[in-house]
């Protein structure tokens, strides 16, 4: 009776083990395949956008935003961000292979809502950013925000820099400043 | 007397060792060495340190200066007028990695003198910033 026991006990046993093992090799598995879509930014295009600004992740903005700043660098949004033709075709290529496309599955296809057929350069003016956050424009209401209030992504999106805009990420107590 | 003149002698060559280790010091690149000698052959005068200063800290009729965002110390970090992005110090003794690539000298020269002064920088202002730069 007692040998019976543990007989049945140990195939229990080794079941749960069984079963224990697979949903953990299986989790490593998910999570490997998944790796593939970690966000690694390019690393020329930081060291060139990034030394002035958060360099964007391509995927927000839709490929004629991308042409349309990169082909006025010379003025771009007030400023001098000009570079040698090699390194701005360089760049070009890149925001465009991984720009914000209709029927592409992303986390951000929300952007891509009622877009103009000419795409605004900010990504702040895509009416789905907007739309994404109507809740701040309110709770700011009344207030003169100025342009590019919105444009420093880091300041509530802490890990934007890893293109990670989720909002249980959003950390308490951060913001943008007001002046 | 022999030794007066030689004790002298000696003095003033410690005096000129030690005045030059310690009045000035100097942070000078290969990089900054080729590119100071390349402009210096097409500019009308050597680079100094005072004009150097003073085309870093003019203020242009536009109100900016070099200053504008990288602060008045070149020995703490600035910040992006518009964006507020940190820059690190620009004295190479603070700071090794400046003045050690052509490509960024070069890049932020460009950029950077179109931003604050409307124009190119002549290779004279070139160089006097970059010679004060290397000495600080």
């Amino acid at each position: 009776m007692d040998t019976q026991l543990s007989k049945t006990q140990r195939s229990l046993g080794n079941g749960l083990l069984g079963a224990v093992l697979l949903f953990g090799i299986g989790g490593i598995v998910i999570y490997a395949l998944e790796g593939e879509e970690v966000y690694q930014p390019d690393e020329l295009y930081v060291e060139e956008c990034g030394a002035c600004h958060l360099a964007y992740a391509p995927g927000l903005l839709p490929v004629g935003s991308w042409q349309g700043i990169m082909q006025g660098l010379e003025e771009h949004f007030e400023d001098n961000a000009e570079t040698d033709n090699e390194t701005a075709s360089y760049i070009s290529n890149y925001l465009e292979e991984n720009a914000l496309r209709p029927g592409q599955p992303s986390k951000w296809s929300m952007l891509l809502r009622n877009i103009p057929t000419e795409a605004p350069l900010r990504i702040t003016e895509l009416p789905g950013f907007i739309q994404a956050h109507e809740s701040e424009y309110e709770l700011l209401e009344g207030i003169d925000l100025g342009v590019g209030f919105f444009s420093p992504c880091q300041d509530c999106h802490r890990q934007a820099d890893q293109a990670l805009f989720d909002k249980e990420l959003i950390s308490p107590g951060y913001g943008p400043t007001f002046q | 007397m022999i030794c007066r003149l030689s004790c002298n002698l000696l003095l003033t060559i410690t005096a000129l060792t030690l005045q030059f280790l310690v009045i000035t010091p100097a942070y000078p690149t290969e990089i900054s060495d080729a590119l100071l000698q390349e402009y210096l052959s097409a500019a009308a005068r050597p680079f100094t340190i005072a004009a150097g200063l003073e085309t870093w800290t003019a203020v242009q009729p536009n109100g900016r200066s070099c200053t504008t965002c990288h602060g008045e110390s070149l020995f703490t970090a600035g910040s992006h007028e518009r964006t507020g992005k940190l820059i690190e110090p620009m004295a190479p003794s603070v700071n090794s990695e400046r003045l050690t690539s052509r490509r960024k000298i070069n890049k932020w020269f460009l950029r950077n003198c179109k931003w604050t002064f409307g124009r190119e920088c002549t290779v004279q202002e070139k160089g006097d910033i970059l010679f004060w730069l290397s000495q600080q």
